[in-house]
């Protein structure tokens, strides 16, 4: 099958070659699902329309230190 | 005081303070209580019980010393588990964090311990909160208190159950697609995601970094605001901790009970749950009974509109999944098989989102923000739904799969404002099932959960949801 393939290749440059082997079935579909999802969003074509932000530097972002 | 297992976290607070009642004997009848009645619910993960009476004896003392004391002195609080307490695991419900121990505690943490409250319990969560409700993890999912073959909602499962089953009068969730609001309408509290930066999010387990929020649970508005007032306010290692002042919310609860609601305006998002995704009719009916209730008390109500349900919930769901990928990648490339298989297959669509997609996305946030801005302008709070249809079978797959996108609450993670999910009655028993709480949903604009809380406390006060208590 041609989509297992490009499903087992695209885990392969992934790292998620053993997830493929857990769930191939589900991979596919996890596939499919990520595109339906993207496509069903506007697209801002203006090309000033600025993502939100939350890293902004009048603050230190701090790295969390796990103590 | 109302009945003990019901009393109220301020109620609480004042009978110890006065030596009506002890911090101890108070947490050791709560103690009995969950021990009594949690293996039912499952809503425990870790019990704090030595390191709580040592704290409730130290609470008593300083009563007797005539100490100077927090607000909460002496009241039991509990955790969902991806929330650090030091020296106590935090699990997130995941065999990947089952020997977690944070020698610190998370910024609400450190906020309540220094109000005076104690820890008692960390609490079930879905796993890292997101997965779930899974019966393939060490620690089986909670169950409702109302009936304990339906579903709590989730992920603050935990928080929800033990905070409907009367074992602690506060606990905090997270709520990045709806979480603490979830929970909080199925099980028939009161459970409040503020503005986005308003709560620290340091020293949590992230699910998506742009979208968490930590979500105050309680059964009463009154304790909700005074458990919000502890843990608020800036944190500068928090990056996205607000700078910005924090009001008193206990006095616009006290504004809505004594002052009321007159004159305030409130918009009704009806298409969310009325064409957008069609709610169930028991909760539509419901929704509309507290409409009526909230007329009759003065407010003027006005349907209104915006985009639809499904255009904020996807953008939200590709920067949660994408957000979410980032965090478990390493993991799922190295342990897949330690996750439960619910948790993957919903991490797992993170991994195809393109870049692209997901700063459009980020593009997208806000231009959906500016227009529940605009709705603000004209309205002081929005209400819509808050779950799409009354609790559940928990064993129902089909069930808990429909649930989730059946609801009207990531459009406000997505947008950051302040949303509140408040019980509003209950369905009818019928045949074998009894009654099962039902719930709204109430949003104000960014920083303004003073409206909110005057709303939510002026309708709580004109009816008796909140005395009204699990079997048990």
């Amino acid at each position: 099958m041609r989509h297992i393939d490009t499903a087992q290749e695209l885990a392969n440059q992934l790292g998620l070659q053993r997830l493929y082997q857990l769930l191939p079935k589900t991979f596919h579909a996890a596939m499919k699902s990520a595109a339906e999802l993207s496509a069903s969003q506007p697209q801002p074509r203006d090309p000033h329309q600025e993502p939100a932000h939350v890293c902004r530097f009048d603050k230190p972002v701090h790295t969390y230190e796990k103590t | 005081m109302t009945e003990i297992p019901y009393g109220g976290a301020l109620e609480i607070a004042a009978a110890i303070r006065d030596k009506r009642l002890s911090a101890t004997q108070y947490l050791e009848y709560v103690l009995n209580r969950i021990e009594q009645h949690d293996p039912a619910l499952n809503s425990v993960i870790t019990l704090n019980a030595d390191a709580a009476l040592t704290a409730a004896h130290e609470a008593d003392q300083a009563v007797s010393d005539g100490a100077v004391l927090g607000p909460l002195h002496g009241v039991p609080f509990g955790l969902k588990d991806i929330i650090d307490a030091a020296n106590l695991p935090t699990t997130a419900h995941s065999r990947i964090y089952a020997n977690n121990i944070p020698l610190q505690d998370a910024a609400v943490t450190a906020h309540l311990k220094q109000s005076g409250a104690i820890l008692v319990a960390k609490l079930a969560t879905h796993e890292f909160a997101f997965g779930g409700p899974s019966f393939d993890l060490p620690w089986p999912p909670a169950r409702n208190p109302w009936d304990t073959r339906m579903f709590t909602g989730g992920s603050s499962s935990g928080s929800g159950a033990a905070i409907a089953a009367g074992f602690m009068p506060l606990a905090l969730g997270t709520d990045t697609g709806g979480s603490v609001r979830n929970p909080a309408s199925l099980c028939g509290i009161v459970g409040m995601k503020a503005t986005y930066g308003r709560v620290s999010r340091r020293g949590v387990v992230p699910l998506a970094f742009s979208l968490d929020h930590v979500g105050t649970m309680t059964r009463t508005v009154s304790d909700n605001a005074a458990l919000l007032q502890v843990i608020s306010g800036y944190d500068p290692r928090d990056s996205a901790s607000a700078q910005v002042s924090v009001p008193d919310y206990l006095s616009a609860v006290e504004r809505g009970r004594t002052q009321g609601i007159k004159g305030m305006r409130i918009g009704v998002i009806r298409h969310f749950f009325e064409k957008d995704m069609v709610a169930d009719s028991k909760v539509v009916n419901a929704i509309n009974a507290s409409l009526h209730v909230l007329a009759d008390l003065g407010a003027h109500i006005t349907d209104v509109e915006t985009q639809s349900l499904q255009t904020f919930s996807n953008v939200n769901r590709i920067i949660l999944l994408s957000e979410a990928y980032a965090v478990h990648q390493h993991w799922l490339q190295s342990r897949p098989q330690d996750y439960a298989v619910m948790t993957r297959e919903k991490l797992l669509p993170g991994a195809f989102i393109r870049a692209v997609d997901y700063v459009q996305a980020l593009r997208n946030r806000p231009i959906f923000t500016a227009a529940i801005d605009t709705l603000l302008d004209d309205a002081d709070v929005l209400i819509t739904a808050s779950s799409m249809d009354p609790p559940f079978p928990i064993d129902n797959p089909e069930a808990v799969a429909r649930c989730y996108p059946r609801s009207a609450r990531p459009p406000f993670n997505l947008t950051g404002h302040p949303a509140l999910s408040l019980p509003i009655g209950f369905t009818e028993p019928d045949e074998d099932i009894p009654v099962l709480p039902l719930g709204l949903q109430m949003i104000g604009r960014h920083f303004d959960e003073e409206s909110v809380y005057r709303v939510a406390s002026a309708y709580e006060h004109a009816t008796n949801w909140s005395e009204v208590h699990p079997p048990h």
